[in-house]
């Protein structure tokens, strides 16, 4: 990948990996989806995690898991409107970039 | 280094933050180690870096300072390139600094050589001295001479006028000496001393009237005299 990622779309791409899995995820296993997308370093992602947990887009909750506890990441209610806001926005944009590299067309 | 190895050592460069931001990150990492599972121990190090690397990430993440950038380059670049800023989690009160909205560039000032410095100060002292002081103390002159010279030229005109009062004043006062020895004299006289009186009486009131009236439109011409200049080198510099 060429492109820089900002950190509202890495918000957003975090976001929209835990919204696939209803009932929650783990740490590791966001990691490695957003690592499909996106090359960054695997110690990136816990600053992001924590702060979107503060600021009540995500929420945890911990169960058990072979004999030891593991933190699920899941979506709130603000998360799901905040992740529809980033879709939406993302659509846009990324509309705006296609129609400029596919040869100038225009929405008239 | 092994995972154990690894997390010691990251909890212990966290000794300074708050003890429940440090067990949720450490309770973070050693489920990551956990999940990762124990074959891929080397692989997660080696992708994590070392453990001050990551405990400066999770301090930047306390501060509200990340990444704003993930660029797609090798890890030491990247950390090398950093650039920080601080989310929108400020606007909620949650987290960190609300100050530092506008990313902020670390560790990329430009630093002067302070060889170069060094050479530019003394070439600049020594161009100031040998032709700033001249340059200067010549417009202080001009500028001084002009004002004198106005000065001058007012004093001129009212003490002119002054004095030509006074020779009206003699001269009347001769007219009236001569007027018994030679009347026609004595009225030639009175003439000039009039002429000199009313010459004096405008020259006097027009050294008061520039006085009064001159200041500012010496000041307003000056003004123009700016504009104008000013104007010459805007025409200059479009063409």
């Amino acid at each position: 990948m060429v492109f820089n990622t900002g950190a509202t779309l890495l918000d957003a791409v975090v976001l929209a990996v835990v919204s696939r899995d209803p009932t929650g995820t783990y740490g590791y296993k966001i990691t490695q989806e957003v690592r499909t997308v996106i090359e960054l370093s695997e110690s990136t992602l816990y600053p992001v995690l924590r702060r979107l947990l503060k600021n009540g887009y995500l929420e945890t909750y911990d169960m058990e898991c072979a004999g030891r506890n593991r933190r699920y990441y899941k979506l709130t209610e603000e998360g799901l409107e905040k992740l529809a806001y980033y879709r939406e926005a993302w659509q846009e944009y990324a509309g705006k970039i296609s129609g400029i590299f596919e040869g100038g067309k225009n929405d008239e | 280094m092994n995972k154990n190895e690894f997390l010691n050592q990251l909890e212990a460069l966290l000794a300074d933050i708050s003890p429940t931001e440090k067990e949720e990150a450490m309770q973070y990492y050693r489920e990551y180690f956990d999940d990762a599972g124990v074959e891929n121990e080397a692989d997660v190090i080696r992708q994590l870096g070392s453990p001050s690397e990551v405990a400066q990430t999770i301090k930047e993440g306390l501060a509200g300072r990340e990444l704003s950038v993930v660029s797609p380059k090798s890890g030491e670049e990247r950390s090398q390139q950093r650039q920080t800023y601080s989310d929108a989690g400020a606007q909620t009160g949650t987290d960190g600094t609300s100050d530092a909205n506008a990313p902020v560039h670390s560790g990329d000032k430009k630093k002067m050589d302070p060889v170069v410095f060094a050479i530019l100060l003394v070439v600049g002292c020594f161009v100031g001295v040998t032709v700033g002081i001249p340059v200067i103390s010549t417009l202080c002159g001009i500028v001084v001479g002009i004002a004198g010279a106005i000065f001058g030229l007012l004093c001129g005109v009212f003490f002119g006028g002054v004095g030509l009062i006074v020779a009206g004043v003699g001269v009347m006062i001769g007219a009236v000496a001569t007027l018994f020895v030679s009347p026609l004299t004595a009225l030639l006289l009175v003439g000039i001393a009039l002429v000199l009186g009313a010459v004096g009486l405008v020259l006097t009131l027009l050294g008061v009237e520039i006085c009064v009236h001159g200041f500012p439109i010496l000041k307003d011409g000056i003004v123009r005299l700016y504009d104008w200049v000013m104007g010459l080198f805007e025409k200059n510099r479009q063409r």
